[in-house]
């Protein structure tokens, strides 16, 4: 159901919305905003139409932001089936493993509470306490995105991450216990039998997902840990993936771009199976790579 | 706030301004500059960057304006330069928000930190710790009462993701008032 295609039932948050809206929009801009705008203008030349095709104007933004959509898509794609054991939501501080840098470590900030997407300070330890307690930093540039995020559908199946601010990157941390036979065709369900427990389990499966060209897995280690770790890519044509109807469904609306590819890590924290995603789709996959193993350097696990 | 020029009163104007006409730029923005600057006010909060931004897309649109494709789309893609400055501007001030996440990191929620609160105090706060894309998709669909398709197409967005931000959206307001609920205290406020 498409809340934007002329919804026929308002909420009374919709409702309380557009009265929220029609009270505090000013009537009239300021007068002297008119006059700042015309001066402005009267000075900018103008620029000489293009003797060749326009770029479309949403060529820029609109990949990125349909790619952060997959990223969360193909995310969510994992999250199925009943949820191991995690960590408590007990918010207390966990003290990060030192860093290599010469400076002193300031003690983590806690990512929590959402749904806001606030900017990260670079180099500042932040912690997420679910899935698995973790402690990371950040370059310039990354914003926290979810946290203890849980599939809907499910009710299972636990992650949090963070974006970069263009959209074009993510890494997530998730865990699960069973995963979907085919995330391009939600319908078909879950892997039956359902997944099993070990991390060489979870790695066979996603090693044999169908639609994505798989490379891996591979020995890796992240936080100290040893980890194996696969790279996705779709293969489908972009939009031909089902979920049309929710976001939270395995794949977004307008389905997934066939570009990029999803790096999954899978490790066992503490006993934990515990996949670190990381999406770093074009049109910068060098600059997102970059980021992510730049994060995936300071990455902890307390 | 009503159109004040007919559409095609409205192209002629374009068409003049496109052709470096400043005066029929001038008035387009007297029939467009209390609405663009409303829904400016509406996404980021502040008087003085709303202006900024309404300045900046209008800049940006005279600047630009020869090189527009199609004259009848002016107004949506005004509006399209807008949202793209309110986007910019949130992007330089990005710092005030994390000021404002570790506050509200810092202090644990409890009954002492709630309090009574108008309802429409209770959806600003709410609203004003959404990032700017999900109040954009907000004020576009409850403000200006635009579809999903409309949205879609002033935004040169996918439809399915502008239901998809319009979902996420209207999660996150639910969330930010059950935030509010439990807390009481006004931490989004300096978000953008």
């Amino acid at each position: 159901v498409s809340a934007t295609d002329r919804p026929t039932g308002i909420s009374p948050l919709e409702s309380g919305l557009r009265e929220l809206f029609v009270a505090d929009a000013p009537a009239a801009a300021p007068g002297a905003l008119r006059e700042r705008v015309l001066r402005a203008t009267e000075t900018t030349e103008q620029l000489a139409p293009r003797a060749r095709p326009l770029r479309r104007w949403g060529d820029r933004g609109s990949r990125p932001r349909l790619l952060l959509l997959v990223a969360a898509a193909l995310v969510l794609a994992l999250l199925a089936g009943a949820s191991l054991v995690v960590g408590g939501r007990v918010r207390q501080p966990v003290t990060p493993t030192p860093a290599p840098s010469p400076a002193a470590s300031p003690r983590p900030a806690w990512l929590t509470g959402g749904p806001t997407y606030p900017a990260l300070e670079p180099g500042q330890p932040y912690s997420f306490d679910v899935p698995v307690p973790v402690t990371f930093s950040v370059p310039a540039g990354w914003d926290f995105w979810l946290h203890g995020y849980s599939d809907p559908m499910t009710h299972a199946g636990l992650a949090s991450g963070i974006v970069n601010e263009r959209y074009t990157a993510s890494v997530v941390f998730v865990v699960v216990s069973n995963i979907y036979q085919d995330p391009c065709h939600s319908q078909k369900g879950l892997l039956d039998p359902p997944l099993g427990p070990t991390v060489d389990d979870l790695v066979t499966a996603l090693a044999h997902l169908p639609g994505f060209v798989i490379a891996g897995p591979i020995d890796d280690t992240v936080g100290g840990l040893p980890a194996k770790t696969l790279a996705h890519t779709p293969t489908s044509p972009e939009g031909t993936c089902d979920g049309a109807n929710d976001p939270m469904l395995p794949t977004p609306p307008g389905g997934h771009y066939a570009g990029g590819s999803m790096i999954t890590r899978v490790l066992s924290v503490h006993g934990t199976r515990l996949m670190v995603l990381s999406w770093t789709p074009l049109p910068d996959p060098a600059d997102a790579a970059a980021d992510v193993a730049t994060i995936l350097k300071t990455v902890r696990f307390p | 706030v009503p159109a004040l020029i007919d559409l095609p009163a409205r192209q002629v104007l374009v068409e003049r301004a496109m052709a470096g006409d400043h005066d029929a730029f001038t008035r387009l923005v007297d029939d467009g500059l209390d609405r663009l600057h409303a829904i400016a006010r509406l996404i980021l909060h502040d008087p003085d960057d709303a202006q900024d931004a309404v300045q900046d897309a209008l800049v940006h649109a005279w600047r630009e304006l020869p090189r527009l494709r199609d004259s009848e789309r002016f107004e949506a893609w005004t509006r399209r330069l807008l949202v793209n400055a309110c986007h910019d501007l949130a992007r330089r001030q990005r710092r005030h928000a994390l000021v404002h996440l570790a506050a509200s990191v810092a202090e644990p929620a409890g009954p002492d930190g709630w309090r009574a609160v108008d309802e429409r105090d209770r959806l600003r706060r709410g609203f004003a710790r959404l990032p700017v894309e999900q109040r954009v998709v907000l004020v576009l669909v409850h403000y200006l009462g635009l579809s999903g398709p409309e949205i879609a197409a002033m935004l040169e967005l996918p439809i399915g993701t502008v239901r998809s931000r319009l979902r996420y959206a209207t999660r996150a307001m639910q969330a930010a008032l059950e935030a509010d609920d439990r807390v009481g205290s006004p931490l989004g406020e300096g978000a953008r």
